[in-house]
């Protein structure tokens, strides 16, 4: 059965990019447009196996989206990539005290991202 | 409120920059529009200069320059400017946002169209190799292989047999002769019982020549020819035997023989057949091989134009940075509050950059570079 990505951004078309990426590689997608969005179909959803989330985004931020995950009884154990244009190193060491698994820049190398993925997937 | 031109001095730059800059990330027709909006952003900013004329070589550069410029000079902007900027402000942000929603659809339209493209080709063969994903042509081309490596014993197998019945065949003829030889033996067998016979009516008579003296011996000569008669009649039971024997033998060399031909025939035949197969799996295993190769080419061309249309995302960044300053700046003139310093502006406005292009158009009036704003992907960091 193929595995659930949850693709968090407020871009759609940055999501239909990962998203292609993914499918490609036989992953299930489930798309969100900002960390509230991406809550609510984390709620909604069967299972979910990885989350991949932008940072900058409006109503909650990736890292705020994060942290509410990491503090989720069911939730929490979900790996995070953070897939972001930040460059900030504040940010990055923020992502990664939320709890993020990852930190992936934009642009994106799909063979980069379905590498992160599969190795979070399976881990 | 009064809007000081100075501090537009340091502003307006850094609109033009980013609105300039933006179609470099990549050649789309609608980030022309908001290139316009840059050219009046520019123009705006040139109309401020001519009247304060300031050597200023980057936005921050400007903006330190401006405080030191004899303000009264500018002063007659500076009532007229916040009933223009509120005017200009929403038609600007509208054209900004037009062009955001614009290319965000039309970027995420073309990768519906592109995924659909990509699923035909993938559908007619053409999917490269990848670590992520199970692929039908390795296993295709696996497949060829095996065909090859199993088909290949089939044919010697197949000459096995046919030698083996030619041996049998021989066999069979070989018997046959010695079957010859056995009819021979018992021909041989016949004639002495005959002589025997002939011996023993010669030893009759001369017993019976002889009288009472002989008749022992007549009585012998009579149990030999009774025994050559035997031998006789067995000698020639043993060579119809033989000779039914031999045509049996006849018949199955020759059935054998036959059989040897036809098998020949049909495993050469079967042999040619192999051997095309063979030939076409062959061609088969190549052309799944140039597919493959042109299925790595097309996938990786699909990569390079999924980094190439992350342009959007990044000029949607820059986008909402220069639109959330204008929001920012139209608030600030509705408050009639204060304005900031150009440099607490400017500083508050890089705050919200994200990208090192914005850093750079921020710090250079000069137009980042194509180069410059092109990123490329980067490692994925590891937690």
């Amino acid at each position: 059965m193929a595995k659930t990505v949850l693709i968090i951004d407020d871009s759609s078309s940055l999501r239909a990019l990962v998203k292609l990426s993914l499918t490609r590689a036989g992953y299930a997608v489930v798309e969100a447009c900002d960390g509230k969005d991406g809550l609510a179909q984390l709620d909604k959803a069967a299972k979910v196996h990885l989350i991949v989330s932008d940072v900058n985004m409006p109503n909650m931020d990736g890292i705020t989206f994060v942290t509410h995950v990491k503090q989720h009884a069911r939730h929490k154990f979900i790996p995070v990539i953070m897939l972001t244009t930040e460059d900030e190193s504040s940010k990055l060491a923020q992502a990664k005290a939320a709890g993020a698994r990852a930190w992936l820049t934009k642009p994106f190398n799909p063979p980069q991202l379905l590498d992160a993925v599969s190795r979070l997937v399976l881990a | 409120m009064t809007i000081h031109p100075r501090w537009l001095d340091a502003a307006l730059p850094t609109l033009a920059v980013a609105c300039a800059g933006l179609p470099l990330f990549h050649r789309v027709g609608v980030l022309e529009l908001l290139a316009v909006v840059g050219v009046a952003a520019a123009s705006i900013w040139a109309a401020v200069r001519r009247s304060a004329p300031v050597a200023a070589t980057s936005a921050a550069d400007s903006a330190q320059q401006a405080i030191d410029v004899d303000a009264p000079q500018l002063a007659r902007y500076g009532d007229a400017l916040p009933p223009l900027l509120r005017g200009i402000l929403p038609v600007w942000r509208e054209h900004v946002e037009s062009v955001r929603s614009q290319t965000d659809t039309a970027v995420g339209d073309l990768v519906v169209d592109f995924s659909a493209i990509t699923e035909q080709f993938e559908a007619a063969g053409f999917k490269g190799t990848s670590d992520s994903s199970a692929n039908g042509q390795d296993t295709t081309i696996s497949l060829l292989t095996l065909c090859e490596r199993e088909l290949q014993p089939v044919i010697a197998s197949m000459t096995r047999i046919t030698d083996s019945k030619g041996a049998l065949a021989a066999s069979v003829r070989e018997l046959s002769v010695i079957t010859g030889e056995l009819q021979t033996m018992a021909s041989e067998v016949a004639g002495i019982a005959a002589q025997t016979n002939l011996l023993a009516i010669n030893a009759a008579i001369e017993a019976a020549r002889v009288g009472e003296g002989g008749r022992g011996f007549a009585v012998i000569a009579k149990e030999i020819r009774s025994l050559s008669h035997a031998s006789a009649k067995t000698a020639n039971y043993i060579s119809g035997r033989m000779t039914q024997i031999m045509t049996i033998m006849k018949n199955t060399s020759e059935a054998a023989t036959n059989a040897a031909a036809s098998d020949k025939s049909a495993i050469e035949l079967s042999g040619t057949v192999v051997e095309d197969v063979l030939s076409h799996v062959r061609e088969l295993s190549v052309e799944a091989q140039t597919m493959l190769g042109k299925g790595n080419v097309i996938r990786s061309n699909i990569e390079s134009l999924i980094v190439s249309l992350q342009f959007q995302d990044r000029v949607s960044q820059v986008i909402g940075v220069v639109d959330n300053d204008m929001a920012r700046l139209r608030d600030t003139i509705d408050s009639d509050a204060a304005l900031p310093s150009a440099h607490q502006w400017l500083a508050d406005l890089q705050a919200h950059y994200t990208m090192k292009e914005q850093r750079r158009g921020h710090g250079s009036t000069a137009s980042a570079s194509a180069a410059e704003s092109s990123a490329a992907p980067a490692a994925a960091v590891f937690f």
